[in-house]
């Protein structure tokens, strides 16, 4: 059994491997990153039905990667995320990840390999906290966005990329009464338009894999879609992609 | 190392030098230091701290930290003059800027040529009227006295250029020359050259197994970046105003040399006579590097205009770049996590 961990700003994940997923784990990433992992660890061999002894090795990846204490070694997303959504649909040359601190575009080879990488910058708009800031001004759950942005009849234009400033605008809408699902529209053409903008530094191939927790929502994906003017895939569990990646990596090496 | 440059404290050296001597501020690799050494006046190129306080009530928000956090520097320690030089508008503009905003007894601004082959005449009259502008401030600097002053720079740019040969052979991190690059552009010619030489001698050899890299960029102020590029690759050569822009010698012992000198450093400022592009791949051959890194500052003009230009050329011949972006703040986890996925790609 091969075992990969990837501990987002967000969610902390783990996959188990051999042969093929044998399970995957998603829990919140706490403030101490040792106990998300142990946690995680306990969580996710208890779902497997496995001892711990039964893992041969472990790789760690993503921004907490240098805390996890059983991993063997450390590995970026980067090359995580290139790995896994290589090993679901070895068709993909370009993935697009959205998480919740940032988000990437990685080109790859038929091999899989990286050919080339961009992050987004400091600022949190364009990733998952965006969403996170939205729904708490539009009091809507998180997870109730993308069905109610599908909804949208009316185009709101979100003209601000600063997460904090997007917020007022997002605010202003709602005082001039307009309607909840098409604020929501907004919001995703603009976390759309601005990963657009940092994918268009490297070369957009199909096929076209979304990943990351923000892949599960569907109008967020429908925006994208509609900017890239391409077809994308998303795998059936897309937050897990890196942790995936890490797994396959700890067997490899 | 047990080399005493390698412990030099440089705030402490130039706390003892004030008591002694003039002290000018410059900010840029075209600064003539020389024409200041024969003045015996000390040249310190200034690098400030990322606490940004005050220059921000003096600065727009689109100016480079660089600009900041020497504007900060000024403001906060004056020394007793500065020398600006008209590489970029913000350098430009911040001239005007630090004239009546910090207290000091000399103030001037050197404008150079767009291209600087084409106008040795030009720049070759604009150090004299700099010399006879710090003369006024000094006292006449003889032209013995000038040859003598560019003759204790270029031995130490020789120097300076056999530390970068250790360094291709993978002999020396880039931290430690960097660290001897900011001693040089802070002490004494004289007293820089003594120190390298005996540090020369001492230094150890290293044995780096990691990629090979060509940093490029401005500045390095902290060396925070350094260190982290060097857990993951071995900096084999730079194209930096603190790193091999400082090397090229003076050829004609005059302000002509000195004039004829500028056309040999790279920087995206100043047109030269050949691209920069076809000049970075020759390195990367001359090198071996298995891939380029860009260290820019954020609202840096020059640097960035020119960086897609830069990036496509590398790109056509097969050499990946990573470009990463220094901001007032550092962020060493977000430049880890590039600069480590960047090695990855290129161990395959």
């Amino acid at each position: 059994m091969w075992c990969g961990i990837d501990i987002g700003a967000a969610t902390a994940k783990l996959v188990l491997f051999e042969n093929m997923v044998v399970s995957s784990t998603v829990i919140p990433s706490g403030f101490d990153t040792v106990k998300t992992a142990e946690e995680l660890m306990e969580r996710g061999v208890e779902k497997a039905g496995i001892h711990r002894r039964d893992i041969r090795g472990i790789v760690a990846t993503g921004y907490g990667r240098n805390m996890v204490p059983m991993a063997d070694r450390t590995v970026t997303e980067i090359t995580c995320h290139a790995r896994g959504a290589h090993y679901l649909d070895s068709q993909v040359r370009t993935i697009i990840d959205i998480g919740g601190q940032d988000s990437k575009a990685i080109s790859l080879d038929a091999s899989g390999k990286v050919k080339d990488f961009v992050m987004n910058d400091r600022c949190a708009a364009g990733t998952g906290r965006f969403l996170e800031v939205m729904a708490r001004a539009l009091e809507v759950e998180l997870d109730e966005l993308g069905d109610l942005s599908l909804r949208c009849r009316e185009n709101v234009t979100i003209s601000s990329t600063c997460t904090v400033f997007a917020e007022s605008e997002v605010i202003s809408y709602k005082n001039q009464g307009k309607k909840k699902e098409d604020i929501i529209a907004g919001v995703h053409e603009a976390i759309a338009s601005r990963v657009l903008a940092m994918v268009h530094q490297i070369p957009i191939k199909e096929k076209i894999m979304v990943t990351g927790g923000v892949a599960l929502n569907a109008g967020m994906i429908h925006a994208l879609e509609r900017k890239v003017e391409k077809e994308v895939e998303i795998p059936e569990d897309p937050q897990v992609v890196g942790a995936l990646g890490a797994a396959l990596l700890a067997k490899e090496s | 190392m047990k080399a005493a440059l390698s412990t030099l404290d440089l705030q402490n050296y130039l706390g003892q030098k004030k008591k002694i001597m003039k002290i000018f501020a410059h900010f840029c690799s075209f600064t003539p230091e020389e024409i200041l050494h024969a003045a015996g006046i000390l040249p310190v190129r200034i690098f400030g701290s990322h606490v940004i306080e005050k220059a921000s009530a003096h600065l727009q928000s689109y100016c480079c930290s660089y600009a900041k956090r020497v504007l900060e520097e000024g403001l906060t320690r004056p020394l007793d003059g500065s020398v600006f030089v008209h590489s970029c508008d913000t350098m430009q503009r911040l001239s005007d800027i630090w004239g009546y905003s910090v207290k000091e007894e000399f103030h001037e601004t050197l404008v150079l040529p767009v291209v600087i082959g084409a106008g040795i005449e030009y720049l070759t009259k604009e150090l004299d009227r700099f010399r006879k502008r710090v003369e006024v401030f000094s006292g006449e600097i003889s032209d013995n006295t000038l040859k003598e002053s560019i003759s204790i720079y270029n031995e130490n740019r020789k120097l300076l250029q056999k530390l970068y040969e250790r360094r291709k052979k993978g002999h020396i991190s880039a931290v430690v020359v960097d660290k001897v690059m900011k001693a040089t552009m802070t002490m004494l010619k004289q007293e820089h050259t003594a120190l390298l030489e005996e540090f020369l001698e001492e230094v150890d050899p290293r044995e780096y197994s990691h990629p090979r890299l060509i940093l490029l960029g401005s500045v390095t102020v902290d060396p925070y970046v350094l260190e982290i590029i060097e857990e993951y690759g071995q900096i084999s050569y730079d194209d930096l105003c603190t790193g091999s822009r400082y090397l090229p010698l003076v050829e004609e012992l005059s302000l002509r040399g000195i004039a004829q000198r500028y056309q040999s450093m790279w920087c995206p400022c100043r047109a030269v006579s050949v691209p920069r592009g076809p000049h970075i791949l020759d390195k990367i051959k001359e090198y071996e590097a298995d891939g380029v890194v860009l260290l820019l500052h954020k609202f840096c003009e020059p640097h960035l205009f020119e960086a897609v230009s830069i990036k496509n050329t590398l790109r056509e011949n097969g050499y990946p770049c990573l470009q990463l972006e220094l901001e007032d703040q550092p962020s060493p986890e977000q430049i880890r996590t590039r600069v480590q996925a960047f090695c990855e790609m290129l161990e395959g």
